[in-house]
């Protein structure tokens, strides 16, 4: 019986080539869909707000804790404003902080964004491993270190020189007039820093046109001349604390209830969990989209499969005559809408590896951030399943028709 | 083996008549006899032939096969039947368009006992179409697709083959040429025939000929 029943659903697919291509290609994009809107957007907050960034909570100019977040973790988006130096030296004195690094943004290398920050940021070997014969940048000097991406697409290496531009858009007619050297390349971290320009903060302070307000006056830093740390400005302080939760709670009690000039991000995963919890009505009308497709694919399968009941009459009635029951015929029908279904849900993981691996191409383009192409989620099972429950379904009707064919009647002809 | 006792089936017309088809009092048909069934056309033998194999439940009447009464059973078992007792030849073949000759012997083997490919190839081979077995329907003769139904109607070694007309999509010479070898295979295999037809030459081949208007006493009348 089984045998019989492959028989029939082989053969009925391969006559009906064009029709079974064309809704098991439906089924696959409906199928791919669905699993790539539920896999990419789990893994994007995943990848935003779940990664460990080796700091606990970033400290910056009053505004928004999100913009702080993508601007200093992820080098997206403007700094909401600066702080005076004076803030970054009582968290670095502080005994409640572990690390304390400084950032100070405001210019791009050919598009890049160049950071100011200390070479003690550069402490945590897991993130930041230099290549060959690359070394950190000398505090004093015009040196540079460059993240791979940069190095890669802008094709700089040890002792490339560069000029900096004003601004986080490129444009040569704000080209600095220092020059500076690279001194070291970092190897690919699959992360954000692998977009960026690293030197030292010194230099930004430097940087020719930078006006420093610290002490709420303007100043402009002098060649040869030290910078007294009343005029120094950072753009965020990265924190890592001792103690853990209780004294980051403290810390944010402390800046983001009781001062003004001030706001603490901790932890930093939280901000981006509530931008992404914000997106959730964009991932929803992309889930009702998936749906739609997979419901189309299963109405294709219905109507392709219930467009050739009419000419199949007769091969019912002679498989009926030929001693085939009812329920085998009912089966067959179903059998065949079922194996359309799950060829498109097997072809899925194809569309779906191709929309996230194309997503995460981008994403890590635009961002850095790297999206797991083969981590598990439960759509990965879930919607194959329903694929191929909706093929069934979709079968029951076309299959019904042929339960329902009248033998005698399609054995013409009659005498 | 067979035994037809007050078997009656009748159809709607389009305008709402009911037509009777069939009021047989008695027939009888013995274990690997060959009976030929005279009948004009529309006079109901494909009805008669639908009800012996269990396709159409009669309105009234018993169909009797070894003393069961296909009449009585459900559509079910008589599809079930059908498939181990009954190999059923059509005028115009009925092969399966989208399948080889083999596959066409195979298919309606699963559907009975099981497929076995040896005894297809055997029967095929028999008909001469050993080297015909990938062939689909329409790359073969006529001739030749009748030799794959007649082979596809025995594949399930049945104790009864219905033949509707076996030879009226035959050229005259190869008509006597084919029914020579349904008769001759029937034989061989152990199964009675029961052939229908409204060409008088064949009555001339059978010990035992029937006409439909004859048992048809109900109808007559």
């Amino acid at each position: 019986m089984i045998g019989g029943l492959a028989m029939i659903v082989g053969r009925s697919l391969r006559q009906h080539a064009l029709s079974t291509v064309v809704t098991v290609a439906s089924a696959a994009l409906g199928s791919g869909l669905v699993m790539a809107v539920f896999a990419v957007s789990e893994q994007s907050k995943e990848a935003f707000s779940g990664g460990p960034v080796g700091f606990d909570a970033v400290l910056g100019a009053r505004g928004s804790e999100l913009q702080l977040v993508l601007n200093t973790v992820f080098h997206l988006e403007t700094s909401p404003g600066n702080l005076p130096w004076e803030k970054y030296v009582a968290m670095k004195e502080d005994r409640r902080v572990e690390r304390a690094i400084p950032y100070a943004v405001g210019d791009n290398l050919e598009g890049f964004r160049i950071v100011g920050t200390t070479a003690e940021l550069f402490e945590d070997a897991e993130r930041f491993r230099l290549v060959g014969d690359s070394r950190l940048f000398d505090p004093e000097r015009r040196e540079a270190l460059l993240g791979s991406t940069v190095a890669r697409e802008l094709g700089l290496r040890i002792g490339s020189r560069v000029h900096p531009s004003h601004g986080l858009e490129h444009n040569e007619h704000h080209d600095h007039d220092e020059e500076y050297v690279i001194v070291g390349v970092f190897e690919p971290s699959n992360s954000p820093n692998d977009r960026v320009v690293w030197i030292p903060i010194e230099g930004i302070f430097r940087m020719g046109g930078h006006v420093l307000r610290g002490s709420g006056e303007h100043y402009e830093a002098k060649p040869g001349e030290e910078i007294e740390d009343e005029h120094k400005e950072v753009s965020a302080v990265l924190l890592k604390f001792r103690g853990g939760n209780r004294t980051g709670q403290t810390f944010s009690n402390q800046i983001n209830l009781e001062e003004k000039d001030a706001t603490l991000a901790w932890p930093i995963g939280k901000s981006m969990a509530e931008l992404f919890n914000k997106l959730g009505w964009v991932n929803r009308i992309l889930e009702v989209v998936a749906y739609l497709v997979v419901a189309v694919a299963a109405g294709s399968i219905l109507a392709s499969l219930y467009n050739t009941m009419n000419e199949r009459r007769r091969e019912f009635a002679i498989l009926r005559a030929l001693g085939a029951r009812r329920r085998t015929v009912f089966s067959a029908i179903v059998v065949e809408a079922g194996t359309i279904a799950a060829l498109g849900a097997a072809l899925g993981f194809a569309v779906y590896y191709g929309i996230l691996l194309a997503a995460a191409a981008v994403v890590q383009r635009q961002t850095g951030v790297v999206l797991e192409a083969g981590a598990w989620h439960p759509a990965l099972a879930l919607t194959p399943a329903g694929m191929l429950a909706m093929g069934v379904l979709a079968g029951c009707l076309p299959a019904y028709k042929a339960y329902a064919t009248d033998v005698a009647a399609n054995l013409v002809p009659t005498s | 083996m067979l035994e037809v006792l007050d078997l009656k089936k009748a159809y709607r017309s389009p305008d709402g008549e009911e037509q009777v088809v069939l009021d047989i009092p008695r027939f009888a048909l013995g274990a690997k006899e060959q009976v030929a069934l005279m009948g004009t056309s529309g006079s109901g033998k494909t009805t008669l032939l639908n009800v012996i194999a269990g396709i159409l439940r009669p309105d009234s009447g018993k169909v009797l096969f070894e003393g069961e009464d296909l009449a009585a059973l459900s559509e079910s078992a008589r599809d079930k039947h059908r498939a181990r007792n009954v190999g059923y030849v059509f005028q115009t073949f009925n092969l399966l368009q989208g399948y080889t000759a083999l596959d066409n012997v195979l298919l309606g083997m699963m559907f009975g006992p099981g497929a076995d490919r040896a005894f297809a190839k055997e029967l095929l081979d028999e008909l001469g179409l050993g080297d015909r077995l990938k062939y689909r329907p329409s790359q073969l003769s006529v001739g030749q697709q009748q030799r794959v139904a007649l082979a596809r109607a025995l594949a399930n070694r049945p104790k009864l083959v219905l033949a509707d007309e076996p030879t009226g999509n035959l050229d005259p010479r190869y008509a006597q040429e084919a029914l020579e070898l349904i008769q001759r295979l029937c034989a061989e295999h152990d199964a009675a025939l029961l052939l229908v037809s409204h060409d008088e030459k064949v009555l001339a081949r059978f010990e035992r000929s029937e006409t439909l208007e004859d048992l048809n006493a109900g109808v007559r009348a």
